[in-house]
């Protein structure tokens, strides 16, 4: 697997495969389970807005696992390390004030092992030492397919503006939806959105120089498609209800995942 | 990386895979499936009935996933699969329309009668235009 020929590289990988699996399921089907371990008995938030936060939490952990399938196939991919390497160093991060208000520290400890097979696989599989040590495409995105090329600046775009405007009004994601009530909190989740643009921000900038990773657009492809899933059925659950949702926020889930079907079907065939 | 080239076969798995991955956001997320029951038409519903949901919500995810990999193999490689979920579609299907039929007041054409017969009759096109429809590879001796 993952052509290595590695059996560490297989266990490692396996490892944080098994990590991202269980809290993906976990985010997305049984998110009450995390919660009421990291319950703190001061505070009183939404558990609702919390849920919508694990969930999207949970997506990308979903997404991650999709990369690791890909690539035990098809054979490592920097672009992956790229974002799923800084994506759990945040993850440890955010984890850090939820365990020290619960006493829970399982949270930083597993994430902390997946985040360690990651660098184990990594320094063991071939692919150079120096993360900053970069080959240059010929040309941005390394594709002269115009459409590929533009759908690519455009998430890179769209997420840097979600990582911008996340330091410029750090409520805003909360405020402007009105199916998400505000708590110190929930907050503190919101964060976690901007870690994972921030992620994606930076492998974007890794293929705009290197060229563009099947890896990642199946990666972006599993994390859109589950997004507009669980979009779609909280239209259903609100009658279509034009006054409960966030526009911006639709549009963003909306052109993430027709963005990303389009340069899956459009480069599946050279992968 | 898809081996299934016939373009209206990888079109209509990748829509059944959608509205599977949809249903089974559905059951089994506890606020989709008490909202999914709300619009039935308000049936009991009790914690034994989100636990079925929930497996059915399962099921569907599974589906989900299965097609995706017939999309990754060849069609002779799917015969199998391709013929458990025309089956499988069939009889959903009937359930569907029997459900219809035996309402009271007369029942009628429902979105999910229609979402199950659309369904169905894609599995049906994927199936025989993979060229493994039974008699054609099947020796009865």
């Amino acid at each position: 697997m993952f052509k290595t020929n590695d059996r560490v590289v297989d266990i490692a990988m396996g490892v944080s495969f098994f990590i991202a699996f269980m809290y993906a399921a976990m985010m997305i089907f049984d998110p009450d389970v995390l919660l009421m371990r990291y319950d703190d008995p001061s505070s009183n938030p939404d558990m609702d807005t919390l849920k919508v936060f694990l969930f999207w939490l949970g997506v990308a952990n979903a997404g991650m696992i999709t990369g690791i399938i890909y690539m035990g196939y098809k054979g490592m991919d920097r672009a992956f390390f790229a974002f799923a390497v800084p994506f759990l160093i945040f993850s440890i991060y955010w984890n850090i004030t939820p365990a020290q208000n619960s006493g829970n520290f399982a949270g930083i400890i597993l994430v902390s092992l997946g985040l360690l097979g990651l660098i184990i696989a990594r320094a063991r599989s071939g692919l150079p030492r120096n993360p900053f040590d970069i080959p240059k495409a010929d040309s941005y995105f390394g594709t002269n397919d115009m459409v590929t090329k533009v759908l690519l600046f455009l998430g890179l775009i769209m997420n840097a503006f979600n990582v911008v405007i996340y330091f410029i009004r750090p409520e805003g994601l909360i405020e402007d939806s009105p199916f998400l009530i505000m708590s110190a909190e929930a907050q503190y989740f919101s964060m976690a959105m901007m870690f994972m643009s921030l992620a994606w921000v930076l492998t974007l900038l890794y293929q705009m120089r290197a060229g563009y990773s099947m890896t990642m657009i199946v990666v972006g492809l599993m994390q859109s498609t589950l997004m507009f899933v669980g979009m779609l059925n909280f239209m259903i659950r609100n009658n279509f209800s034009t006054t409960d949702g966030n526009p911006l926020l639709a549009m963003f889930i909306t052109t993430f995942f027709v963005g990303s079907v389009i340069l899956f079907f459009r480069n599946q065939s050279k992968a | 990386m898809i081996k299934n080239n016939d373009t209206p076969t990888v079109v209509i798995l990748s829509l059944v895979a959608f509205v599977a991955l949809t249903y089974s956001f559905m059951f089994l997320n506890p606020m989709n499936a008490e909202a999914f029951v709300d619009r039935t038409g308000g049936l009991e519903q009790g914690q034994a009935g989100y636990f079925w949901m929930g497996l059915i919500g399962t099921i569907y995810l599974a589906l989900a996933i299965g097609n995706i990999f017939a999309l990754l193999a060849t069609p002779q490689e799917c015969a199998v699969y391709y013929r458990v979920m025309v089956t499988l579609t069939a009889l959903l299907f009937l359930r569907a329309l029997w459900i219809a039929m035996t309402q009271e007041g007369g029942g009628g054409i429902s979105a999910p009668l229609v979402m199950q017969g659309l369904v169905w009759l894609g599995t049906l096109v994927v199936y025989t235009r993979s060229g493994q429809r039974i008699g054609s590879n099947v020796l009865w001796s």
